[in-house]
């Protein structure tokens, strides 16, 4: 094995926590949005039936005295839908519900078994190295199948393959390799050179192994690699576009954080070139003006509108 | 059948035919409506076809949109989308949205599980041009090809392959106007991506730099309601006029004496309506004044340009346009010292001013500082004072309600209108879905208010079937003639589309149906008044 891939390995690593951290903090350090949420909004008290504090006379009231929100649907709400992609079952007429189970928990699973196999090299235990073996080939399995049958569905159905692009066929390609191989190194019965190989990249040190586990780890590494820069990134996006975007329904008060972060934002310059807009002027600027010509047109005896 | 699967790219090519055409055979079934004795399709007519750009699907929501004449004028309409893009990108440009839009156009995985939540693909027959996902998809494709890397280095591979020209900017315009941005979808993406939202993105674009926009929303609309004080072209004189006139006729009509409070310094609550209920619905203002008056509530009314008109069209299109009425609104409750700002029956409105307006206003006009409120909430404390008798005696017919997106799938109003009901309307009944799953009335996103060219009857046929079929399900054992039966609606936008889809299906002949608000109910079973206060000869 060449010192490629053990080189490889920690730079994959490396790109896969820095990439996402960094992708996740860009999404997270946007500015904040208008209210967008959507109901059932899941933290709030009333989500059972989607209400919210606004069926209360005087909310206002309501929320200066602290709403009980319970913070933690939040959290159900999207590990239902990364667990068991809930929506996707309930909604999708497609089929795409079982095989995409069957690929996420293959990719859950896997970085199981990754988990595992470090943790025999330090650990060498029997039982240890047979969970992670279990683990493997489960989710070598599960994957496979998962992402087969996502190919065929995506290649036979004339609605999904309309909107499918070949690097989405890449993606999915990519995963059924990379399974393919995992279940391999364990079929062709190559996954003792699992921990060696691992072994030899946490101390640096080249070893021979087997091709299977070579050409496993590679593929792995890739993904780990390329998954910042891709779609796989749609698992922790929800946190933002739920929790971030679709649930964040807090409400502006005087003087608290976020209206002096709102204060901000209307200070930003906007350069919207329509006719009515105001080129150049800022967003409390153009909100609170009309162009010259359009002032004072409003035919009553009134004071101009803006 | 007529189902047709066009490739993206259609959007840009000299075509001979529409992308799709709507078809009889292909639309949804309405309970108790044959398609042979509805109201036959109009074939596209010439002067459509001579003038405007109709290959989208043969209607035209954009009757102000003409084909450019020049080569000059066509590479003008390009640039000015790439700026507009590039703006809608731009964390100062579009600090309002960028989030939603980047996480939206990054990452959705094209599962399509949003598609079945769609009104308008499932009334449509499931038309591909009008899935969710479809318009979004091809702003995908020209964000890719030009603003990203991967997509100028690896083109069709990512899914960069849409030509940018004159044609692509027309029908994506038209695209996103027959779009209800009702978000239903939204609710149902397993990643969190909003189709709906994303479709106003590209309507933002149009509007906030290229100026595009339909008549009605923008031209007609924001800009008559900012310089002359209300979209329906209202001048604070000439709403004085109505008022008095609706005061007399309200007298004339029930022998209620009503006087609208205008610039009560200090009253509790400013109430704002949709100024097109003073012109089409006279009896809705009229109703809220009764109750107020009877509650014994401290309120006023403005005349001062745009406080007399809680529409703001902005929502659907435009974040410059939607500030300034929202700051016009709050500025004019802060000089009249009132507590609260209150919008009447009027969906659109109540989220502008409630929910969006809530980041737009800061300081002073914050929230807690002048509180901003739907009515709904408000009603049923009315009810619940006791101030006032009702006799649900009063309201003994059939009765559904209809929930305004607006309001209810995005504000979680769900249950004052239904605690409301309950209280006084003994044989109300729910439509399915209903709550935060209903579906919109088909008018929501400035539907309602386009009534040029072709656009109306896309909208009676596609957009509003879901509903008309929703509707007359909720009275499906009562759907005999000789039983009148009320759709409460309580906004003024979806009442404008139930209004024209009833006389589009003949309701009114077929099974005696009239719609109105919540408050006109409300009077009707009030044991005060004397005659009845639903007219049901009218709509
Ligand atoms: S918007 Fe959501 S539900 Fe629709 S195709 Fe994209 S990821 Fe799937
Ligand atoms: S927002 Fe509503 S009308 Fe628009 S695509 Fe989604 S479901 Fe359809």
């Amino acid at each position: 094995m060449s010192q490629f891939m053990i080189y490889f390995a920690w730079f994959s690593v490396i790109c896969f926590f820095v990439g996402s951290f960094l992708k996740l903090l860009k999404i997270n350090n946007m500015p904040l949005h208008l209210r967008a949420e959507l109901y059932p909004v899941v933290h709030d008290s009333k989500n059972s039936y989607g209400g919210s504090y606004m069926e209360d006379m005087n909310y206002v009231e309501e929320v200066r005295k602290g709403l009980k929100n319970i913070w933690v649907n939040d959290i159900i709400e999207i590990l239902r839908e990364v667990l068991f992609l809930d929506r996707v079952n309930e909604y999708n007429i497609y089929g795409l519900w079982f095989p995409s189970l069957l690929l996420h928990w293959g990719l859950y699973i896997l970085f199981g078994w990754l988990f595992l196999s470090v943790f025999s090299v330090f650990w060498p235990f029997y039982f240890l190295i047979q969970l992670s073996s279990i683990f493997g080939i489960v989710a070598g399995a599960f994957g496979v199948l998962g992402s087969f049958i996502l190919i065929l569905r995506r290649i036979f159905s004339q609605e999904l393959r309309l909107y499918t692009t070949p690097l989405d066929f890449f993606n999915l390609f990519l995963l059924l390799f990379m399974f393919l191989a995992t279940l391999s190194t364990f079929l062709f019965d190559a996954n003792h050179d699992i921990l060696r190989y691992l072994g030899s990249v946490i101390s640096f040190k080249t070893v021979n192994v087997s091709n299977f586990v070579i050409v496993q780890f590679f593929l792995f590494q890739f993904f780990l690699f390329y998954f910042p820069f891709s779609k796989f990134m749609h698992a922790p996006i929800k946190y933002w576009t739920w929790h971030a975007i679709m649930w964040d329904d807090a409400l502006t008060m005087k003087g608290n954080k976020q209206d002096l972060i709102l204060q901000e934002q209307l200070e930003y310059k906007q350069f919207w070139a329509a006719p009515h807009a105001i080129q150049g002027t800022s967003w409390a600027e153009v909100a609170t003006n009309l162009k010259v010509e359009e002032r004072g047109n409003n035919n009553g005896n009134k004071k101009t509108t803006l | 059948m007529a189902i047709k699967r066009p490739p993206f790219n259609d959007i840009s090519k000299d075509l001979k035919e529409p992308m799709a055409t709507i078809e009889m055979d292909d639309l949804m079934d309405i309970l108790g409506i044959d398609k042979k004795e509805e109201t036959p399709l109009e074939p596209i007519n010439d002067k459509i076809k001579n003038t405007y750009d109709w290959y989208l699907d043969g209607h035209i929501a954009l009757g102000n949109l003409y084909p450019p004449k020049t080569k000059e004028e066509e590479n003008e309409l390009v640039r000015k989308f790439l700026s507009g893009l590039e703006k809608l990108l731009d964390p100062k440009n579009n600090w309002p949205m960028l989030q939603i839009l980047k996480t939206g156009l990054d990452y959705c995985v094209r599962c399509q599980t949003c598609s079945e939540a769609c009104h308008v693909y499932i009334a449509s027959g499931r038309q591909e041009i009008y899935r969710p996902t479809y318009r979004i998809e091809i702003l995908r494709k020209i964000y890719k090809k030009y603003f990203t890397p991967e997509g100028k280095l690896l083109g069709s591979f990512v899914g960069a392959d849409v030509d940018l020209n004159w044609k692509t900017i027309y029908r994506l315009a038209e695209l996103v106007h027959r779009c209800n941005l009702c978000r239903r979808c939204a609710q149902r993406c397993p990643v969190g991506i909003d189709n709906g939202y994303l479709a106003r993105e590209i309507r933002v674009l149009l509007s906030q730099e290229l100026g595009i926009s339909p008549t009605e929303i923008l031209e007609k609309g924001s800009r008559l309601q900012l310089t002359v004080g209300s979209s329906t072209g209202l001048s604070p004189m000439a709403l004085k006029d109505y008022l008095e006139f609706i005061e007399e006729d309200t007298y004339e009509k029930t022998g209620v004496k009503i006087k609208f409070p205008i610039n009560k310094k200090g009253a509790d609550i400013l109430l704002i309506h949709n100024a097109g209920e003073f012109v089409s619905w006279p009896e809705n203002p009229a109703a809220f004044a009764i109750l107020f008056d009877a509650a014994g509530i401290s309120w006023t009314m403005s005349d001062e340009p745009v406080g007399y008109d809680s529409i703001n069209y902005g929502l659907w299109n435009d974040d410059i346009e939607a500030a300034r009425v929202v700051l016009r609104h709050a500025k004019i409750g802060k000089d009249l010292g009132v507590k609260k700002i209150v919008i009447g029956e009027c969906g659109h409105a109540t989220k502008a001013f409630c929910v969006v307006g809530d980041r737009i206003l800061t300081g002073d006009l914050g929230s807690s500082e002048i509180s901003r409120e739907s009515c709904l909430p408000l009603l049923w404390d009315i009810y619940k004072s006791g101030a006032i008798k009702f006799d649900p005696s009063k309201n003994n017919f059939p009765v559904t309600l209809h929930d305004p997106c607006n309001m209810v799938r995005n504000m979680g109003i769900v249950m004052p209108q239904r605690n409301v009901l309950n209280a006084i309307a003994p044989r109300w009944r729910e439509m399915h879905p209903n709550g935060v799953y209903n579906y919109c009335c088909g008018g929501g996103s400035g539907f309602a208010i386009m009534q040029g060219l072709n656009f109306p009857q896309w909208r009676n046929k596609v957009s509003s079937r879901m509903k008309i079929n929703q509707i007359l399900n909720a009275f499906k054992e009562e759907l005999d003639p000789g039983i009148p039966k009320y759709v409460c609606a309580p906004c003024s936008n979806c009442k404008g589309a139930i209004r024209d889809f009833f006389e589009h299906y003949k309701c009114k002949e077929k099974f005696n149906l009239t719609y109105g608000g919540l408050v006109e109910l409300m009077v009707n079973s009030m044991v005060d008044m004397e005659k009845p206060y639903i007219s049901w000869d009218e709509y």
